[in-house]
């Protein structure tokens, strides 16, 4: 792409990623893709902000000499050390050698460790700042949004908040830069839910923080380095507050079902379609997941949203079917928390699966309400049973608050 | 016996520490990333 002035002086210089399939090595992104946006103010002094992944370098020189001749760059914004922000740091200190880098005492710190690079760097804290001539830096400290050493950059003139990880999301932007310019914004707002619940959900009592720090200042735009830029920023800072929300107050949650099962024989799916009626006949909103077949990327934004949680799964050598104990394993880890749960499942001798999970579903402080196991195939009275167990749950969902 | 910290693992050794992780005082925060008592599970 081309260089594109936000406000006068100040231009996006981003990447789209359309070509990797998965983001952190982990994340799916083949069909949605990514965008690492970074950003040039071109004053007396010139900065960028944040870098890019270490892909399409000689694209993302080309678009910094359309506005500047990189070797001249004064400063270059560590908000964020993550190498997704930072690939292209080698490149960029060869180029202009003379560049001061600018991040945290930590950020300096890792640098170091991950780029062994001998560089010119000055350590920023909040309300520091960096006068580049009409444009004024100013910086907070925004600690595990995403890593113990990000920062956000506030530019006063043009009150633009440059957050790095905090207020993105997935998907490789379109034909415009900025969310207003979109008729239908649907796809970008889940996929920055989707992005949220990877990446940022399990650090959302510092995203409140952060949130809370950084309210304070007249934000006009929010330029975030994966996604969109906000001209409204209220739209997005309402969202990731709810989102963060969900994480500290469980009270929070939206009335709804991520429903997950696994089948090898179908038994299990026999009764999942049961349950899922009983629920969606007391109006409760359902998800239903094949979690063998999905990936957790695109389960947690429900998880995490969603109060409800439904758990089919057969049991596996005397154990869960192995992959709905890997989405459990995933949302332990991002600290999905606070859920109401039932489970079903079907087993062929002695079962396990039940045993399985209970200290499972301890460690998520997961409520389970009841479960109900048969054995081998379902009955008429078993698929009875399933759809009374969905009713019930759905009522008391209905009845939480 | 050890506590560890579910956001950054940070991890608490009341042996090394010499207090109990229950006596440590409620507005206590993990000295690595700063998530509070409630953020910590045994191990
Ligand atoms: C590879 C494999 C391992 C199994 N291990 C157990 C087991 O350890 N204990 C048990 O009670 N049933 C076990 N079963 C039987 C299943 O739980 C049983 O066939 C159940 O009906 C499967 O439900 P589904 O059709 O929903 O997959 C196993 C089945 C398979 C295919
Ligand atoms: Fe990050
Ligand atoms: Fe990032
Ligand atoms: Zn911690």
């Amino acid at each position: 792409m081309v260089c594109i002035e936000i406000t006068p002086n100040i231009y996006w210089n981003g990447l789209n990623d359309r070509t990797s399939d998965l983001f952190e090595g982990i994340w799916p992104i083949t069909k949605e893709g990514v965008s690492y946006n970074s950003y040039i103010i071109a004053d007396e002094k010139v900065a960028l902000i944040d870098l890019v992944k270490g892909i399409k370098t000689d694209d993302f020189l080309s678009q910094i000499e359309e506005v500047v001749d990189p070797a001249t760059v004064d400063y270059v914004i560590i908000n964020h050390m993550e190498p997704d922000h930072t690939g292209m740091i080698k490149t960029m200190q060869k180029i202009a050698p003379q560049v001061t880098f600018v991040g945290s005492e930590r950020t300096k710190q890792m640098l170091d460790k991950f780029y062994h690079l001998n560089t010119n760097f000055k350590v920023v804290k909040t309300g520091d700042t960096i006068e580049l001539g009409t444009h004024i830096l100013e910086f907070y400290d925004i600690p595990f949004v995403h890593w113990p050493e990000t920062i956000a950059t506030y530019e006063r003139t043009s009150k633009i908040l440059f957050p790095c990880d905090a207020f993105g999301g997935y998907g490789a932007l379109g034909g415009s830069i900025f969310a207003d310019e979109y008729e239908d914004l649907d796809f970008y707002k889940e996929e920055a839910l989707r992005y949220y619940s990877n990446i940022i959900a399990k650090f959302s009592r510092f995203t409140l923080k952060a949130i809370n720090l950084l309210k304070e200042l007249d934000i006009r735009i929010i330029a975030p380095s994966h996604g969109l830029i906000w001209r409204n920023p209220k739209e997005i800072i309402d969202l990731y507050e709810r989102w963060a929300r969900y994480g500290t107050e469980p009270e929070s949650a939206e009335e709804g079902v991520t429903f997950l099962y696994a089948s090898m024989y179908g038994n299990t799916e026999k009764l999942m379609g049961a349950v899922a009626q009983g629920l969606s006949q007391e109006g409760i909103p359902v998800k239903i997941f094949d979690v063998a077949r999905t990936h957790v990327s695109y389960i947690l934004p429900y998880l995490w949203k969603y109060r409800g949680v439904v758990i089919g799964s057969p049991t596996y050598e005397a154990k869960l079917f192995p992959p709905m104990a890997y989405v459990l394993d995933i949302a332990t880890s991002k600290r999905v928390i606070n859920k109401e749960v039932i489970r079903f499942g079907s087993y062929g001798w002695s079962g396990g699966a039940q045993r399985d999970l209970e200290p499972r579903l301890d460690k998520l402080k997961w409520n389970l309400l009841e479960f109900f196991e048969w054995q081998g195939g379902p009955t008429l009275e078993d698929f009875q049973k399933g759809e009374e167990l969905g009713k019930r749950f759905a009522q008391h969902l209905k009845n939480f608050n | 016996m050890k506590w560890e910290c579910m956001i950054c693992g940070y991890v608490y050794d009341e042996d090394a520490e010499g207090v109990k992780f229950e006596d440590l005082p409620d507005d206590w925060v993990c000295p690595e990333c700063g998530a509070p008592k409630e953020d910590f599970e045994q191990i």
